[in-house]
């Protein structure tokens, strides 16, 4: 309760005096009404009482407090000088805040367009010695252009992340590699898109080896704008001989190869005709219907009639995505929605 | 007569069920965002948004100007970070739309797009100096100009299905003439 006073009595101030503009004309004299105005603020809204108040409102505070508490942040990050928004992640131990001004630097560089901002943090998630706080300083980062700062900044990407030790810090980069490509880019961007799959190559073996995300990744990622040569890469997944344990990521990499560009399909579709018949895997074979589904539509009716005979036990699969096909529908999400309903049990194409 | 009425209803059920399926297989969904003012001056006024001036002809957009000319940042308007791609060429202008040069891009000007799923996109047109596609939170993607088919400088902005414009996205949070452009003012919930 008394946190929740406290962000009651704090909030008309940042609202009146937080977001203001910088430099929105470009030539706007800077007055000394307002250089006064700043340093009351500071005496009375620091940085240091507004991370205490978040420290206790995540611990204490009810859903929609901790919501507001984490928005109030990044969107004051956008005006607290860069250093000591830095200098307050460095010095922070616990990983709950850590993530929370992880974020706010991220938030940051997003509202400045300044990749330099994410500096500390990518350094942090590679170098302290506690993976909860290498993990929290990666998850600030997701719903952010992480992996273009990343690309500008140079030195450290997703793929040397995802080799990490800890588990916790390879589900961090998978779960932003995600969202970044759903959300920031709605699934069109070639360079998220393709890091994706480098960086489930990564997942697959080593000393950190971790199949299940892999197949995560690439069950989930968008490949409509990848390039030729992760086409390539993702076709040779499937040259190696069935291990009935990775299963999973087999039916994984068929259904990202289910969604690559046009111009790609019809190697794709071969390879997996092929597979249907060599991969005695249900989980690979379901996978495969919906891929052709996806990457031919109207044109696999004939195409599944064909593949019937190979495997009785997948008829009722057959049979929902013709039925689904002849609806008509020309979007891909809303024709597995359609499968989906025919089939509720079937597992659901991404 | 029991048996009679239960077929009945079921048929009736099962009708409605079609019906339904149908109507609902035809819509796409998308996220919902947030749009603010793309002016950060507290003088940015909406000024057009159905209608041109909210009572000339087709518009199904929001126009939002402040007065000026290339003097004010053209902010991404979409609160959250998202890819601004840029679709330039135009001179800059603070002046009316004359056939050839001036009336650029399709009359679009120097314009940005961020693309949705589905179709869906949202875009922010006659921008001067365009600083080039960026993925960014409320950037300044360049000034606000007056580009393409435009009588005056001002950011338009719409929010389109496959090349239709759509008018829910502002008129579901009230946003009509005279309302704040301002860039600490919600302005629409756009579908991405």
């Amino acid at each position: 309760m008394k946190t929740q006073r406290i962000a009651l009595v704090l909030v008309p101030l940042w609202l009146a005096f937080g977001p203001a503009s910088a430099a929105d004309v470009q030539s706007k004299p800077s007055g000394s009404a307002a250089a006064s105005s700043a340093l009351s603020l500071q005496k009375e809204c620091s940085l240091t009482a507004q991370l205490e108040t978040l420290r206790a409102g995540l611990g204490r505070g009810s859903g929609p407090l901790k919501t507001f508490l984490r928005k109030q942040l990044r969107e004051r990050a956008a005006t607290l000088p860069e250093a000591e928004l830095r200098a307050a992640f460095e010095r922070e131990r616990d990983p709950m805040m850590i993530e929370e001004l992880s974020g706010a630097l991220a938030a940051r560089m997003a509202r400045h367009n300044e990749p330099s901002a994410l500096r500390s943090v990518l350094e942090r998630a590679v170098q302290d010695r506690d993976p909860a706080a290498r993990a929290a300083a990666l998850r600030g980062l997701r719903g952010s252009a992480s992996v273009e700062a990343m690309e500008k900044l140079g030195g450290v990407d997703y793929t040397a992340l995802i080799k990490d030790s800890s588990k916790e810090v390879r589900q961090a980069v998978v779960a932003n590699l995600l969202s970044e490509s759903a959300e920031v880019y709605f699934g069109h961007d070639r360079a998220v898109s393709e890091q994706a799959i480098a960086v489930a190559l990564g997942a697959r073996s080593g000393p950190s080896a971790d199949p299940a995300l892999a197949a995560k990744l690439l069950g989930e990622i968008s490949t409509e704008s990848v390039g030729a040569a992760a086409v390539t890469e993702l076709l040779s997944l499937l040259d190696a001989p069935p291990e009935p344990s990775l299963g999973a990521l087999r039916a994984a990499v068929v259904l990202a190869l289910g969604g690559v560009p046009a111009s790609e399909s019809a190697r794709v579709v071969r390879r997996l005709l092929d597979l249907y018949r060599q991969d005695d895997s249900q989980v690979v074979r379901r996978a495969v219907l919906g891929a052709l589904c996806r990457l031919q539509m109207a044109k696999a009716l004939p195409t599944l009639e064909a593949l019937r005979p190979i495997d009785l036990h997948l008829s009722k699969d057959i049979d929902a995505w013709q039925q689904a096909l002849r609806t008509g529908l020309q979007e891909w999400t809303l024709l597995a929605r359609e499968k989906q309903r025919i089939l509720p049990d079937a597992p659901q194409p991404h | 007569m029991k048996s009679r009425f239960l077929a009945k209803t079921l048929g009736l059920v099962a009708v409605c069920a079609a019906v339904c399926t149908a109507l609902c297989a035809g819509e796409s969904s998308g996220l919902a965002a947030t749009a603010n003012g793309p002016i950060c001056d507290p003088n940015a006024k909406v000024n057009s948004t159905t209608y041109y001036g909210c009572s000339g002809g087709s518009h199904t957009a929001l126009d939002i100007a402040n007065g000026t000319c290339s003097v004010w940042n053209y902010r991404a308007m979409l609160v959250g970070s998202f890819r601004y791609t840029q679709y330039a060429g135009c001179a800059d202008s603070c002046g009316s739309c004359t056939a050839g040069a001036g009336c650029c891009n399709g009359g679009a000007g120097n314009y940005f797009v961020v693309s949705g799923s589905n179709g869906w996109t949202f875009r922010q047109l006659h921008a001067n100096s365009p600083k080039g596609t960026q993925t960014c939170d409320r950037c300044a993607l360049g000034l606000i100009g007056s580009t393409g088919n435009s009588t005056g400088a001002h950011s338009h902005s719409d929010n389109l299905q496959y090349g239709t414009r759509k008018s829910a996205w502002y008129t579901t949070v009230g946003t009509t003439c005279g309302t704040s452009g301002n860039c600490s003012n919600r302005v629409g919930v756009p579908t991405l």
